[in-house]
């Protein structure tokens, strides 16, 4: 089996290209389309195309939606792409727009009155909503120079697939929410909040300060006040990623820091966030080596890593932990980058953020890994909520034993991800590895580089644009409120199974926080949560299409399958109904907002695959590959993972997550299918 | 019963029962079960039976192999009896609690997604794969079941292919979509405008050109570039897993590093107000923190309202390596060539590409006696740096260093450039020159700009001279670079051999002399004051220094009337033939000459020149009018050799004869 891979190698290159000519032309209609799609993101942009004329801005600005909710959540470039926010991001991306044009602004904030307040919302009540309409294939075909036919058949293929996703989980989620509403008992609808104050921009004019309102109620400005710059920054969120490692030393439980990072939202909010922990240079053999080695002989490889350390990239920067080791230990990083020896207990925990670079004469004493927990806080108005996942503990007989070996792929949100923008963001990751495919297709294979990392993970996407059409089939003229971040993780970790000698990766989603709400309807909030929990599982299926998988809403319902009774608990002020141990719904009474939840803390879809032989070359390549992954942003690679995991992990995770199992020819042609369906769904949906 | 069959079942093959659901002709693949596989499809259309049917799956009732299919929980048959059933699962296992015989029941798994079967009386539930578009696969071997769900698989199959066509599609219809595709026709890629060194990427978004930049106003005839830019920190991380230190991009000041060239051959710099511009990149202490890290904002340049051609981004970083964007490609080449040869010095390379006489500049004619030289003067920087060889060259060792150009500036310009008529009068440009007063050369382009001089129509030669002051080489040294010269016309005439000076001083490092003396009522078009008459002198000052030396005009020459009062320069000693200029700049071995005009007192006859000196002041005599009253007796001759001697000198000063004192 070890001799397959170099085999198909050569097979592959030796292999005439499919169609390296039309991949070619098609190629370039992604790259052209894509760059001349404005990115939604860019308040610069917009300003741009109004001519950075004032009243053209001011009046754009005021097109857009007013939303309630409070403090800074969206920014200018969120507040741009979701075509909305409350007054005070509204007044940022005014303020950003006419500042790219040169104009000297600041922020003013006046009181609401309550009259005033009532009239915004009801302006937010009555808002129409408006679906783009969908691109015409027709000019599609022309520039791909394929017949318009099969396009429109190809691409309306894809939007009844979807379409039928979306209906599947809507009727799940509506069944569900039937079951669980009375089991829950009294949940309180939530209503949007009147405005208290409001924010709008003045601009520096020769006479003097000129205001400029895009509110779509007029509100009187005569005692408005500048804000100052510490007034905005209490109006803003924050989001800090940390790692904590637990360890026991005697009957003590020390929580060690491994890794602590505060970001403004703005910095993670719809951008790449990827969290990885892996082995340190060195502790695992090359994958050209592991390929080699039989199965036991890779659990054995994997078992005798002994030193990690996690790294956070966000939107390009990365953040490095301290490493530590299955034993609870921890080490110190030199300016230079070279690990030391393993810290006493308790020696220099203060130094552990981000980085330690004293401690470490003492000997170390001995230790336990109790647990390794990862931790996403979000400080909203001076309170963070923190959602915790246990990634790794002290193995226990006979389970299988995680190893902290893994990565978190985040969507941070304060909205539903906007319409077009899977296809914008899928589109991004095709031209970014434009460059890739064309050798791909073309040859020579050698030296091919995939990076996966341009944008979010096409599962995150696939599951924002979902759960967008989905709440959009649940509103039914009701109005929905994110009034908080969103969070959501694709999931992938290395788990052993010791007594069959086998490795397994699990991947899957994690609902970490639900944040919005229909504008008074409970019910209807409840059913979205619900929505949610069925889409993960179900996209998780489709994703990583396997041989089993423990996801909350599958657990409920075989309980309930199983004749398990039901049954309703309040918790921590959170309200539970479960038909069994294993998984149940979390619900906020106050609001209705809901998620299933297993008991590692998790509401997730998950799947486990068994990682069989390297001739699987997607399969290993995932398991090997996804951790490599990191190198897409810091431009380096360990080396144990070599080039040809490197091209071909990369390759299946950029184009959607594709598992390929057949030699490496029909994996290319399959890849390249698979770039030809991605890129037209994608310029379908700009 | 069941267990019996069970047992029988683990002695044998595995059965494989392969299940869709909902399927869609349109996504169905073109492959068909392999033999010995049974095919079980839920909730499929009534017109795609036969396109079932060619994949090898049935929704129809009746034995199958070893497999008895029901479609109902009470229904019974031989072999393993498998209930398809088409209620919901809450009550489909409501009724396999209830049912007998049944050994596998498979479901709807729409909004079920969960492939693990579940034990529910005796019979095993196997949720299908929804509308997945996934087929499941349930093996049953022995007492136990299994199912996953996976992407269609099977034999590429001409029936079922047939079987599509019939329904008017094709057999894949993204593998349609690419055989058909007609290659070529395809636009040339589009470049993206990014570029950048080892340490920085480079973007720019969006560029405008713009009549006014919030409250900033371009100079006239000029409008505003501005480039909406973003910079990248992309500096790798030593180690992926230990280094933990980023690097950090720094740059102390943007406008040092980041230019643009316009048409080829002139430079705009960023706005020195640069901070204060709303929406602006931060050009001092710019910092991109850490890898990743991005700062965009807008750079604002001036360029010309018209004539603009082509427009180059040029970046320079001594140690990651320089890099250039082309924003807007040369439509043609630049007609202007090089005027005979050029010259260069320790800090620059100076070539003329235009020098000519006009009678009219925008409009404005040259005095009468007077014409316009346009001058159009580039250089490049000589100045050179040791960097880093690797940012420069890939194949370069590592630590090996490199001579890198860098920009050197002229400063002063005003002072230092000027055009000398017949070898001594010296004509500073007129008005703001295009190049601006401290000019900025880069390493690698020719740059300059337009300059205007008003001279004399007629002269003997001119020259375009180029001095410099001390320069600061980067090794630190310091420099006094030589001057460039330019000949334009004729030919530089030899010193006329000086006639008797009407007075002269040596101040040291000057050597002034009044050669020539008038008074006019009238000079250059302006009348001299009432009660005043002009008095024009013809000063020459040759420098004595080291280097060349500033000599003040105005602030050093002062007219001395009779009643001892020291009367500046008249602002008619601008506008002559040979007008002053405040700081003239006399280089060492050279003469410049310029007529100094004051406005004197009609009352007097006895002119003297009050000069204020570096080493000296004094009051030095002109010639006296004529009608001026003697002062002194009249000066005597030597009875021998016919020497003047003052009335007081009793002995001759040339001979040393007794003079008479009467």
């Amino acid at each position: 089996m070890r001799f397959l891979l170099p085999a198909f190698l050569l097979l592959a290159a030796a292999s005439p290209p499919q169609d390296p000519d039309a991949t070619e032309r098609m190629l370039r209609v992604a790259e052209r389309r894509y760059r001349e799609t404005p990115d939604p993101t860019d308040p610069r942009g917009a300003a741009a195309r109004l001519g950075f004329d004032r009243t053209k801005i001011a009046g754009f600005v005021a097109g857009l939606a007013w939303e309630p909710y409070g403090g800074i959540l969206r920014e200018a470039a969120g507040t741009l792409m979701c075509g909305g926010g409350n007054s005070i991001d509204r007044a940022l991306l005014l303020q950003a727009m006419l500042e790219a044009g040169g104009e000297k602004t600041r922020l003013m904030r006046v009181d609401v009155a309550e009259a005033d307040g009532a009239r915004l919302l009801e302006s937010f009540r009555k808002r129409e909503r408006k679906e783009r309409p969908l691109s015409d294939p027709k000019a599609l075909a022309d520039e791909l120079g394929v017949d318009p036919a099969v396009l429109e058949q190809v691409v309306q293929t894809r939007r009844n697939e979807e379409a039928a996703l979306v209906e599947e989980v809507v009727e799940a989620a509506k069944a569900e929410a039937a079951r669980l509403l009375p089991l829950a008992g009294a949940i309180a609808g939530r209503a949007a909040a009147v405005p208290r104050e409001h924010v709008f921009v003045q601009v520096q004019e020769k006479a003097g300060w000129v205001d400029l309102d895009p509110s779509p109620v007029e509100l009187p400005h005569a005692t408005a006040r500048p804000l100052t710059p510490q007034e905005i920054a209490a109006q803003r969120r924050s989001i800090a990623f940390r790692l904590i490692l637990n360890r026991k030393s005697g009957a003590k439980t020390e929580p060690v820091p491994l890794l602590s990072v505060p970001l403004d939202l703005s910095a993670a909010s719809w951008k790449v966030v990827e969290f990885l922990i892996q082995p340190l240079q060195g502790q695992l053999p090359a994958s050209a080596d592991l390929k080699k080695l039989d199965a036991r002989g890779v659990v054995a490889a994997f078992l005798k890593v002994k030193q990690y350390r996690a790294v956070l990239i966000v939107d390009g920067k990365s953040y490095g932990g301290v490493p530590f080791d299955l034993d609870g230990k921890t080490y110190d990083v030199d300016p230079g980058g070279r690990v030391g020896p393993a810290k006493a207990l308790s020696g220099g925990l203060g130094k552990a953020f981000g980085g330690a670079f004293g401690g470490g004469d003492e000997a170390p004493a001995a230790s336990a890994l109790e647990s390794v927990v990862v931790e996403v806080g979000v400080k909203e108005g001076g309170v963070e909520r923190v959602q915790r996942r246990t990634l790794v503990t002290t193995p226990q007989p006979g389970s299988l034993r995680a190893l902290p070996f893994l990565r978190h792929s985040y969507l941070v949100d304060a909205a539903p991800l906007p319409q077009g923008e899977l296809g914008r963001r899928e589109l991004h990751g095709i031209v970014a590895n434009a460059a890739a495919i064309r050798r791909m297709v073309k040859g020579p294979l050698a030296g091919i580089h995939f990076n996966p990392q341009v944008d979010i993970t096409p599962t995150l996407l696939l599951y924002g644009d979902l759960r967008r059409r989905a709440l959009d089939r649940l509103a039914e003229g009701s109005v929905y409120i994110q009034d908080r971040v969103g969070l959501v993780a694709e999931t992938s970790q290395i788990f052993v199974d010791e007594a069959a000698g086998r490795m397994l990766a699990r991947q899957g989603i994690d609902i970490l926080d639900n944040p919005g709400f229909f504008d008074g309807a409970a019910d209807r909030t409840v059913t979205l949560g619900a929505a949610e929990t069925v889409l993960e599982c179900l996209l998780v299926g489709r994703f990583y299409a396997s041989d089993a998988r423990r996801s909350a809403w599958t657990l409920m319902e075989r309980a309930r399958l199983q004749g398990g009774k039901a049954e309703a608990v309040d918790r921590e002020g959170r309200r539970e109904v479960r038909w069994s141990a294993d998984a149940w719904w979390s619900i906020d009474p106050a609001g209705g907002m809901c998620v299933g939840r297993v008991p590692s803390g998790a509401g997730q879809g998950l799947i486990e695959t068994l990682i069989e032989s390297a001739s699987q070359v997607c399969q290993y390549a995932d398991a090997v590959g996804f951790v490599s992954g990191a190198s897409g942003a810091t431009g380096q690679q360990p080396g144990w993972a070599d080039k040809t995991t490197k091209t071909f992990g990369r390759a299946c995770g950029a184009l959607a997550g594709t598992n390929v199992r057949d030699e490496l020819k029909d994996q290319i042609d399959e890849m390249t299918k698979n770039a030809w369906a991605t890129a037209i769904s994608s310029m379908m949906g700009l | 019963m069941l267990l019996v069959l069970l047992l029988a079942l683990a002695q044998e093959e595995p059965v494989v029962i392969r299940t869709a659901e909902a399927p869609a002709a349109e996504s169905f693949p073109a492959r068909e079960l392999p033999a010995g596989e049974v095919g079980v499809v839920l909730g499929a259309a009534p017109e795609l039976r036969e396109l079932m049917a060619a994949a090898g799956f049935s929704a129809s009732p009746g034995a199958r192999g070893k497999l008895t299919f029901v479609t109902e929980p009470k229904a019974s048959g031989s072999g393993t009896v498998v209930w398809v059933s088409s209620l919901p699962r809450e009550q489909t296992a409501a009724a396999l609690r209830e049912a007998k015989g049944i050994a596998l029941c498979i479901v709807t798994g729409r909004g079920g997604g969960d492939p693990e079967p579940l034990k529910i009386g005796e019979a095993w539930m196997v949720q299908a794969p929804g509308s997945s578009g996934l087929w499941g696969r349930i093996e049953l071997r022995g007492g136990t079941v299994t199912n996953r769900y996976a992407a269609p698989g099977g034999k590429p199959s001409e029936k079922v292919a047939a079987s599509k066509k019939k329904l008017g599609l094709p057999a894949d219809d993204v593998d349609a979509l690419r055989e058909g595709a007609k290659p070529g026709g395809a636009a040339d890629p589009v470049k993206s405008r990014e570029t950048g060194n080892r340490a920085c990427r480079f973007r720019i978004l969006a560029s405008s050109e713009r009549a006014a930049y919030g409250a900033k106003i371009p100079a006239p005839g000029r409008k505003l570039l501005v480039l909406d830019a973003e910079f990248e920190n992309i500096i790798p991380l030593t180690l992926i897993q230990q280094n933990q230190v980023p690097t950090m991009y720094r740059i102390k000041d943007l406008a040092d590093h980041l230019y643009l060239v316009v048409n080829g051959n002139r430079v705009s710099r960023l706005p020195k107000d640069a901070a204060t511009l709303p929406g602006h990149v931060q050009t001092v202490g710019f910092t991109l923190e850490r890898l990743g890290t991005r700062a965009r904002g807008n750079l604002v340049f001036e360029i010309p309202s018209d004539g603009v051609d082509s427009l180059d981004l040029r970046f320079y970083d001594y140690a990651h390596g320089h890099f250039t964007m082309a924003l807007q490609p040369a439509s043609k080449p630049d007609p202007a060539k090089m005027i005979g040869a050029a010259q260069q010095n320790e800090i620059l390379e100076a070539g003329l590409f235009r020098a000519e006489r006009a009678t009219e500049v925008d409009g404005k004619k040259a005095p009468d006696g007077m014409t316009w030289l346009l001058v159009d003067f580039r250089a490049r920087s000589q100045m050179f740096t040791e960097g880093d060889a690797t940012a420069f060259d890939p194949k370069a060792a590592p630590g090996q260093k490199l001579k890198i150009g860098t920009v050197s500036d002229w400063t002063d310009l005003r002072r230092h450039f000027n055009v000398l008529v017949d070898g001594s009068r010296s004509f500073g440009s007129v008005g703001e020159p295009e190049i601006g007063e401290s000019p900025r050369f880069l390493p690698d382009v020719l740059t300059g700009g337009l300059a205007v001089f008003q001279v004399p129509e007629k002269a003997a030669s001119l020259e375009l001279r180029c001095d410099f002051p001390n320069a600061k080489l980067p090794d630190g040294a310091l420099v006094h670079p030589k001057p460039l010269l330019f000949l334009l016309e004729g030919k530089r005439p030899e010193a006329a051999s000086a006639g008797p000076a009407i007075a002269s001083i040596d101040d040291d490092i000057y050597k002034v002399a009044i050669t020539g003396q008038a008074v006019v009522p009238d000079f250059a078009g302006m009348k001299a004051p009432a009660g005043t008459t002009f008095l024009v002198l013809d000063v020459t000052v040759t420098g004595a220094g080291k280097a060349g030396e500033m000599f003040q005009t105005a602030d050093q020459l002062f007219y001395a009337t009779e009643k001892g009062q020291q009367l500046p320069m008249h602002e008619a000693a601008y506008k002559g033939p040979a007008p002053v200029v405040k700081l003239l700049l006399v280089p060492t071995g050279e003469r410049r000459s310029f007529q100094a005009v004051y406005a004197i007192p009609q009352a007097d006859k006895r002119l003297r020149l009050a000069y204020r000196g570096v080493t000296k002041a004094l009051v030095v005599d002109l010639k006296p009018l004529e009608e001026a009253a003697p002062v002194t007796p009249a000066r005597r001759l030597c009875p021998k050799c016919k020497a003047p001697a003052d009335p007081a000198e009793k002995f001759c000063a040339e001979c040393g004869t007794k003079i008479d004192p009467k």
